[in-house]
């Protein structure tokens, strides 16, 4: 890839083709931004006076609704904090979505298909440095916009934890994706995927529609694979009791004599006569939980955003490797015709 | 000209014979949803009920009934927010690339007036629409109005429930057919006509989601104590009289036809402003 | 080879996905540097194909092509392409079109050149390439790729937009450029006539095959359009691309491989007559640029045997 990288331009001072990168995007980098600012804005008004707002109605409420006394606590403060958080993790449970989209579309879907990708291409610009720029100039805009964006939604959920009692906990799905990098990553992925997408369709609302929804699957397939990135926690109980535990369930059984755990589908308590029985038929000694609790929020998040920036750059590796055999192959190697023969 | 009229529609329905496959296959994948949900999961919870000991044969039957009621939420969003989908289709791809490519131009030279293919284009996907929301507003109808007592977590205030359980939600795919046209014949180029009729069709739906609850008159109910509504009403404020006594307004679930046909009523005439508008630009445009 | 060699392909052939038909099959020729090209042949016949793999564009399925002496990417700096349909980025104005030609090619761009393009055509700098014709479009096209000033400039049916009055001024461009600088340049249509007064270099491209390759003096002075009394078999000493018997009369253009009998009348054929001859009949020997096919044929053995 490097050797292909280095063009045989003799001394000449590089294209300076990012600011026409960004020329070109103009309606789409400012679209990003007031999205960014926008809900940045919304977050910060959340972690700050609604949170606030909610958290003194709820003592309100506490310290007058229980005792018999008048009912007086701000009800709107509760509901507009609950509006508010819930539209803005759902809008930045889009964003990934929206980056796959606007990539697969506008970013390399458009340009192959109206032939504007090899008018560069024949102005002094190799395809692999036209992709290399369009792959990372908007990944680091989107990377930075949804990582501001994760770190402050996790700090106005923090701020709400133990204060709003309705708060979500750490492992409603939404909450636990949108809070933290991991968005930033799936974000990332996505924009890759609609790059490659783009570029394999050469048809802007065909690669459009194909990203939104590869960027759907790797979503299933991040939230399948999550509870295993990180060691689980066990929570073991005798015969009598069962394991308590908090957070994100990942398998359950049964502890055999030798002390093994062993999985299964049924019977994880002795709650009745026929689960008695059978728990003594396959000799259990006690019952298992694995689990994820409160502390394993970052690791996971750190462990999925990891895996999930290592397959942005097997995509983008894979969208440059694409496009240097579509366009240069060939030509580098003259032994073809000995291949022949 | 009568004689054209079929043949033109027949153009049209080749030019998105693709799409249209996707909606049959979409109504059709909803539908077999629908059907397992209320044919096989529903009458299993029941069959579960009278034959299964809680405490024996540890069956969480408001557990299942749970589950039960959360797809069959996520059925209602599918089918009533699936106008988004036909916001950025009809602003991107019937209309807006038309007008980019100069395919539109073509069929004005074809024999065809630029008002007739706009209606043209506007009545098949508007009759694909139609029947395809009607026939899941029926089957949604049918999932949803039995074993109320077996979900614990849903309502008929629901927004996705709301909308999936009356005209509106063909109304919102014909508005946002005419939302979609409206902004291609604007803007003429496919991208921005898509994001753009996305984010207007969003926005509108927005609006009347918010303004849903004061669409019809509420009921209002005043007690000297503390009270609790009915589970089945709809709570839209609550506070204290002057008196000290409690008061709140609700919905009753008979409501549900007045706010929702009033809902319907609303999004029909902006979908008949926009079409219009849209007929208006074409004419105004080449003539 | 490098030095006056602009373009040369070896067995050159593509072909569109892993069953589709052969764009271009089999093509072997040599464009001598410093010539004005035509590159003529039907709708359809692989003249696009092949103007995209010498822009290193795209890559060919089999065989190989070398431009300016290597291999079309590492020549695509020193390459001007026009496409067909002329993509420019539709949200630009002109004089932003043209200042990201000079973005992109820092240290070569003639920015006068570029803009005397763009003048001769009476435009705006500041109207948006949306709101062009199809005409202004290819002049502001043909502007960005004369202002990288190629050494080999490709263009793909570019005079087919523009009004005669533009097509004149814009080819006395063109030609100017390859005077002045000694730019090879390969342009293709299917009408001949519009070609024949500015080019000195002939590629007759059909059903994905070159049938013709050479200077266009030589392929007419290699012909001969011979009229006579007498039968299609009096000719089997040379190469008959063409004959036709009207009554008694007989018509035929042919590849004389020696002396003619006085019975026949001859007379040198218009180009246009030997490119029609040549398309319509597809089963007539080709004529690659005598001697430099079989060089290249020879060179290739030679290597092999090394």
């Amino acid at each position: 890839m490097t050797a292909a990288l280095s063009t045989p331009a003799p001394a000449r001072p590089a294209p300076r083709q990012v600011r026409w990168l960004l020329r070109l995007h103009r309606p789409a980098l400012c679209a990003w931004a007031v999205l960014v600012a926008g809900l940045a804005g919304a977050l910060l008004w959340l972690w700050g006076p609604l949170t606030d707002a909610a958290a003194t109605a709820w003592h309100d409420y506490d310290a007058t609704c229980g005792r018999g006394r008048p009912c007086r606590y701000d009800q709107d403060a509760i509901l507009r904090y609950k509006d508010v958080y819930q539209y803005t993790t759902m809008a930045l449970l889009l964003l990934p979505f929206l980056a796959a989209a606007w990539a697969g579309a506008a970013l390399t879907g458009r340009e192959v298909e109206t032939g504007t990708a090899r008018l560069a291409w024949t102005q002094g610009v190799t395809p692999l440095r036209w992709l290399a720029a369009r792959l990372t100039v908007p990944a680091l805009l989107v990377a930075a916009g949804t990582a501001l964006l994760g770190m402050l939604h996790h700090a106005a959920w923090s701020a709400g934890r133990g204060r709003v009692p309705t708060a979500k906990s750490w492992d409603d799905v939404p909450t636990f994706y949108t809070g933290g990098p991991l968005i930033a990553g799936l974000a990332l992925a996505g924009l890759l995927i609609g790059a490659l997408v783009g570029l394999l369709v050469g048809r802007s609302l065909v690669a459009l529609c194909v990203s939104a929804l590869s960027t759907a699957v790797l979503w299933i397939g991040v939230h399948t694979a999550l509870p295993h990135l990180w060691p689980v926690a066990t929570s073991v109980s005798g015969r009598r009791g069962f394991p308590s535990y908090s957070g994100i369930k990942v398998a359950e059984g049964i502890v055999t004599e030798g002390g093994a755990h062993r999985p299964v589908p049924t019977c994880t308590v002795d709650l009745s006569p026929q689960c008695q029985a059978l728990n003594d038929r396959r000799g259990t000694v006690g019952f298992y939980i694995d689990y994820h609790p409160y502390s394993h929020r970052w690791p996971l998040q750190l462990a999925s955003t990891g895996v999930l920036l290592a397959l942005a750059v097997l995509l983008a590796l894979a969208a440059l490797r694409l496009l240097h055999h579509r366009t240069t192959t060939g030509g580098t190697r003259p032994g073809r015709e000995g291949a022949a023969a | 000209m009568s004689a054209a009229a079929p043949a033109l529609h027949r153009t049209v329905l080749r030019l998105h014979r693709t799409t249209l496959a996707c909606w049959t296959l979409f109504v059709t994948a909803v539908l077999g949803w629908l059907g397992w949900l209320g044919g096989v999961s529903a009458p299993h919870i029941r069959h579960l009920e009278t034959t299964c000991d809680p405490v024996r044969d540890l069956c969480n039957i408001p557990y299942l009934g749970w589950v039960y009621g959360e797809r069959l939420g996520y059925v209602a969003s599918v089918i009533g927010y699936g106008f988004l989908a036909v916001a950025a289709y009809a602003g991107g791809a019937l209309i807006g690339r038309e007008l980019e490519n100069g395919t539109a131009a073509l069929a004005w030279t074809q024999g065809v007036t630029p008002t007739r293919w706009l209606a043209a284009k506007l009545t098949v996907p508007a009759l694909a629409l139609t029947a395809g929301d009607g026939t899941l507003v029926a089957a949604f109808r049918w999932g949803w109005t039995p074993h109320r007592d077996l979900r614990l977590g849903d309502d008929w205030s629901f927004g996705g429930i709301f909308l999936a359980r009356g005209p509106a939600t063909p109304a919102y795919a014909l508005c946002a057919l005419a939302v979609g046209a409206l902004t291609a014949l604007l803007l003429r180029r496919t991208l921005p006509a898509l994001a753009v009729s996305l984010g207007a069709t969003g926005l509108l739906h927005l609006l009347l989601a918010h303004v849903r609850p004061y669409l019809w008159p509420r009921l209002t109910r005043t007690e000297p104590h503390p009270f609790e509504l009915d589970n089945s009403a709809w709570e839209v404020a609550r506070g204290r009289t002057a008196g000290g006594g409690h008061w709140a307004t609700y919905h009753p679930p008979s409501h549900f036809w007045p706010l929702h046909l009033m809902e319907t009523g609303i999004v029909l005439a902006v979908a008949a402003l926009t079409t219009a508008a849209a007929f208006a630009l074409v004419r105004r445009r080449t003539a | 080879m490098s030095s006056d060699t602009a373009l040369r392909a070896d067995a050159l052939g593509k072909r569109f996905g892993l069953r589709g038909g052969w764009a271009l099959r089999d093509c072997s020729f040599r464009l001598p540097a410093g010539r004005v090209c035509a590159v003529v042949g039907p709708n359809g016949a692989g003249k696009s194909t092949l103007l995209a793999l010498a822009a290193g564009l795209t890559v060919p399925t089999e065989g190989s092509v070398t431009v300016l002496g290597t291999t079309p990417a590492a020549a695509r700096p020193r390459v001007g392409y026009v496409a067909q349909d002329k993509p420019l980025y539709p949200q630009l104005t002109i004089a932003e079109t043209l200042r990201m030609g000079a973005d992109l090619n820092p240290g070569r761009w003639d920015a006068a050149g570029a803009e005397q393009v763009v003048a001769g055509g009476d435009l705006d700098p500041g109207a948006r390439v949306r709101s062009l014709s199809g005409g202004q479009r290819t002049r502001v096209a043909l502007a960005l790729a004369l202002g990288k000033r190629p050494e080999l400039l490709l263009l793909d049916e570019p005079m087919a937009d523009l009004d005669p009055l533009a097509r004149h001024e814009l080819m006395g461009t063109l030609m100017a450029q390859a005077a002045q600088y000694g730019t090879t340049i390969a342009m293709s249509s299917h009408v001949v006539a519009e070609l024949e007064d500015s080019c000195d270099h002939l590629l007759l491209v059909g059903g994905g095959r070159i049938r013709l390759a050479g200077e266009i003096d030589d392929l007419l002075a290699a012909h001969l359009r011979v009229t006579g009394a007498g039968t299609p078999d009096a000719l089997d000493a040379h190469t008959v691309v063409e004959s036709r018997v009207t009554g008694r009369q007989l018509t035929a253009l042919i590849r004389p491989a020696g002396a003619l009998g006085d019975d026949w009348r001859t007379a040198t054929p218009s180009l246009e007559e030997l490119v029609l001859a040549h398309l319509r009949n597809p089963a007539a020997p080709a004529l690659t640029a005598a001697g430099d096919a079989e060089d290249a044929a020879t060179a290739r053995n030679e290597e092999h045997a090394a």
